[in-house]
């Protein structure tokens, strides 16, 4: 059903007619030690050909204050931090991709002599763009002409992994708050072992009769411990206790499960009173 | 629906079905599909397009797997260069981009703040982009440009 919904819409969405850019499957790389090689297809799905430039960067996700996730890039990692992204080769680093052309990158680890196993981690970005895209704002009359050179970037994680690797996880502290039209949830990961974890957080809203009312799904990844929100819709949601049991599980439907570290999953729960 | 658009789409559907022999792959990326458009300007008059003008606004379309958070970062310029060192103020408003999933409402942000988003439901959506352009009384003729830059950064 998913590839159907692409298909149509690909075929229905007028402005992938002149569209730039690429397509990268997968949208995450799991490297192993043993074979130290992995890869990333670039598709370009229109008619012309797209320059793309590859690199390597260090970062992983962090919490704001506010429980939202962002990328928290490190430019010059430092000794403590496992990462990969100086010795992660890409080949090639450069490619013209011609029109409706699928690309294969190779990823070569490469660590240093003595690297302690353990998971190593970095980001490759892909940047394309497609040479000069004229703006019509031209002004023939007075002879001003604009434009705007489009350029579109996509950064996935990557992980590397050297001999045996495991990751846990603790969930504690969880928070509800009541707010005009949602009850936002909070609550605290700390990763364990030496891998990030990866995995999905399941959050279900039930009322007395033990009936499920809410409930919400999200995919995450801790590298280090976050502190992450979360948000359920109080529509429709008459006033009285309610009970919300959130789980943390090591399950994906995006990543192949052989590249899911087993661990098992971690629950609490928390009362909600609803005026 | 034109020929091509259902060759490309079909060429898409199969590097997601038969790429390299393995099963389904997840994907990812992000695909500008038109770019900004301020129609003809005049010496001394901004020009404005607005992110929800379904003709001139920046469009771009991002991908990803259903459930995946991402962080997304637009990089604009705040000029553009043109002949010599002559310069174009370009500017751009704390509502001027949005990201809209197929059906759902525009999440209005401010281009120059990165945006989260998550694809609930949804492999795609669109982000649109507008702003405004001021040429100056006297400002040279010839070409002007820059870069705008559309960062998805996956977190999940």
């Amino acid at each position: 059903m998913r590839a159907l919904g692409l298909f149509l819409w690909l075929t229905l969405v007028p402005g992938w007619l002149a569209a730039q850019g690429i397509l990268v499957a997968p949208h995450s790389i799991f490297i192993d030690h043993r074979t130290r090689g992995g890869f990333v297809e670039l598709y370009n799905p229109e008619a012309r050909p797209v320059e793309v430039e590859l690199l390597t960067l260090y970062g992983y996700p962090v919490t704001t204050a506010q429980g939202q996730l962002e990328l928290r890039v490190i430019e010059t990692p430092g000794k403590d931090d496992p990462s990969a992204s100086g010795w992660i080769q890409v080949l090639p680093r450069r490619v013209l991709i011609p029109p409706l052309t699928k690309q294969t990158i190779r990823l070569l680890g490469r660590p240093p002599a003595q690297t302690p196993d353990g998971e190593y981690w970095a980001r490759l970005e892909i940047r394309a763009k497609e040479g000069q895209i004229p703006v019509t704002g031209i002004d023939t009359t007075q002879g001003i002409q604009m434009r705007l050179n489009l350029e579109v970037r996509t950064i996935i994680p990557v992980y590397y992994r050297k001999g045996p690797v495991s990751s846990g996880l603790e969930l504690s502290d969880v928070r509800a708050t009541l707010e005009p039209d949602s009850i936002g949830v909070r609550l605290r990961l700390r990763r364990s072992g030496n891998a990030a974890y990866i995995g999905t957080v399941r959050g279900s809203l039930r009322d007395r009769n033990n009936r499920e009312v809410q409930s919400f799904s999200t995919p995450i990844a801790v590298y280090y411990d976050i502190d992450p929100r979360f948000s359920l819709s109080r529509e429709g949601l008459p006033p009285g206790e309610y009970t919300l049991q959130v789980e943390v599980a090591p399950e994906r439907a995006d990543i192949p499960p052989e590249q899911l570290l087993r661990s098992p999953p971690v629950r609490a729960s928390v009362s909600i009173v609803v005026q | 629906m034109s020929c091509g658009a259902v060759h490309r789409a079909l060429a898409g559907l199969l590097l997601l079905t038969l790429g390299a022999g393995r099963p389904v792959v997840a994907q990812a990326g992000v695909t500008a599909n038109r770019d900004l458009q301020f129609g003809a300007v005049t010496r001394g008059i901004p020009a404005t397009v607005a992110p929800a003008d379904p003709i001139k606004s920046g469009q771009w379309t991002i991908t990803a797997p259903a459930g995946t958070k991402v962080q997304l970062r637009i990089t604009e310029p705040n000029n553009l260069i043109g002949p010599g060192s002559a310069t174009m103020l370009y500017t751009f408003g704390s509502n001027d981009a949005f990201v809209q999933a197929p059906a759902g409402s525009p999440g209005f942000f401010n281009p120059s703040t990165h945006h989260n988003f998550t694809f609930s439901g949804t492999t795609t959506a669109i982000v649109r982009l507008g702003g405004r352009v001021s040429p100056g009384a006297a400002q040279a003729s010839g070409p002007y440009a820059n870069t705008v830059i559309l960062e998805m950064r996956i977190l999940n």
